[in-house]
């Protein structure tokens, strides 16, 4: 199924020219996986982006560059190891995202895990977050911006329901409290500034979660 | 600004051969005449041929192609002649210092050589798929300076390649690329080039060209719905 919820332009267009880092960068990244409407228009500006880089004007390298190149070329490179795959029910994520899963504790409350992914410069972080069906986040609030990727099952948020590939983005200033239906839902989930607990059930759970 | 001047050469450039819904097709096997826009400073415009030469999108992207095949050092040469300076001009533009544009621009194209299997010249140019390679690159860099971390491997994020039928699309075709972004009014076409050599999220551009971020964001989809009108054969 493909998503109904997707990234704006403008965010796929700072994902696309390399401005977008880390845990956002993965969000975007996981929706791409899902959505090949997105993932066409990424490939557009990346097209773009060729075009501008063929007509840079050229600035010298170095006058031994080419031979260390060829020097280099001849030292066999093992190619990178074939990650495992994401658990059949999931849509295909990179491999930071399933390295986050298998580090997982066990620690969960009130039906909620969380299992952080990166951890970029000032407050930004992403997180795997994992409800179980009917359970959700406590109510939250952020001062920054949140994308969210729906990597298996589904949630609802304000009368939506967001399912696989869905993407959401939030921006601060905005108080919600998300729910798996009535299945397991599993989320990344990226801010530029740390999540706040905006009642007491969040105060309570969020550092018993790790969510810092 | 250089960026500005290079989508204004693709205006000039346009070898006008309009089809009825207004998109420029520049024959692909015709060598088409090209006029590209000096640096700065320079005092005269170019006029170079594009298809007939050895570094045609075409040949270029059959370079790839032999370096997969058979390891063809040659092919891997005049890659690197054609490349390298250009993706280290792109980094340089991005503020990096001249020794890690340098070493950012070998480590591309020494990526181009490990991986030419992995690409697929029906589905992106030569050109997009390297670009891709030093963005990925650079992004690893940044992450690997906040904090230790293994090498990653630089294609891994790609989205999928697309399937067979959408092989043919024109976003393999550059010519077709460089007309669609012709027809870009020209407040459209300065946001695009700032947000590849700005290194700066559209909220910044925003504030840096004195524009309220929702004018920002309206070029951006305005620019991206006639490019995708253009050069997206699906939709």
């Amino acid at each position: 199924m493909t998503p109904r919820h997707h990234p704006s332009d403008a965010l796929l267009v700072d994902y696309a020219t390399g401005v977008l880092m880390s845990g956002q960068r993965l969000a975007v990244a996981c929706h791409l996986n899902a959505c090949p409407h997105c993932a066409r228009t990424v490939s557009l500006v990346e097209a773009v982006g060729g075009v501008l880089l063929s007509d840079l004007p050229l600035a010298a390298m170095n006058p031994d560059a080419l031979a260390l190149a060829l020097a280099r070329i001849e030292r066999p490179e093992p190619a990178p190891a074939p990650e495992s795959g994401p658990p059949s029910d999931w849509i295909r994520v990179p491999g930071e995202v399933l390295k986050a899963l298998r580090a997982r504790g066990r620690r969960s409350a009130f039906g909620a895990w969380v299992s952080p992914v990166t951890k970029g410069p000032g407050g930004a972080r992403s997180y795997l977050i994992g409800m179980a069906p009917g359970r959700g986040v406590a109510r939250h609030t952020h001062s920054g911006h949140e994308l969210t990727c729906v990597l298996k099952g589904s949630f609802i948020d304000g009368g939506i329901v967001y399912g696989p590939g869905d993407f959401t983005e939030h921006d601060g200033d905005m108080t919600h409290a998300p729910q798996a239906t009535d299945e397991d839902c599993v989320c990344l989930l990226a801010t530029d500034a740390p999540l706040m607990p905006s009642d007491w059930v969040g105060r309570l759970v969020f550092p018993l979660l790790g969510v810092s | 600004m250089h960026a500005e001047l290079l989508l204004r050469g693709h205006v000039l450039g346009t070898a006008p051969h309009r089809t009825p819904n207004g998109l420029v097709r520049p024959k692909r096997r015709r060598p088409v005449l090209r006029m590209t826009v000096p640096p700065e400073g320079a005092s005269s415009v170019s006029l170079q041929t594009e298809g007939s030469d050895a570094t045609s999108p075409d040949r270029l992207a059959s370079a790839i192609v032999a370096i997969a095949e058979r390891q063809d050092r040659e092919a891997f040469t005049l890659l690197f002649n054609h490349f390298a300076p250009r993706v280290k001009s792109y980094l340089l533009r991005l503020g990096a210092p001249p020794e890690m544009a340098e070493e950012l621009a070998q480590e591309s194209l020494l990526t181009v050589w490990r991986r030419a299997g992995a690409y697929n010249p029906e589905v992106a140019a030569a050109s997009t798929w390297i670009f891709t390679i030093a963005r990925n690159l650079r992004i690893d860099l940044a992450r690997r300076a906040a904090r230790a971390t293994q090498l990653r491997d630089p294609l891994e994020e790609l989205p999928p390649e697309a399937a067979p039928d959408e092989a043919l699309s024109a976003m393999q075709d550059e010519g077709r690329i460089r007309s669609a972004m012709a027809t870009l009014p020209q407040d459209q076409a300065k946001v695009i080039s700032l947000a590849f050599f700005a290194d700066k999220p559209h909220s910044e551009i925003a504030l840096d060209l004195g524009l309220p971020l929702g004018t920002v964001k309206s070029r951006l989809r305005l620019a991206m719905a006639r490019l995708r009108a253009l050069l997206d054969d699906r939709q």
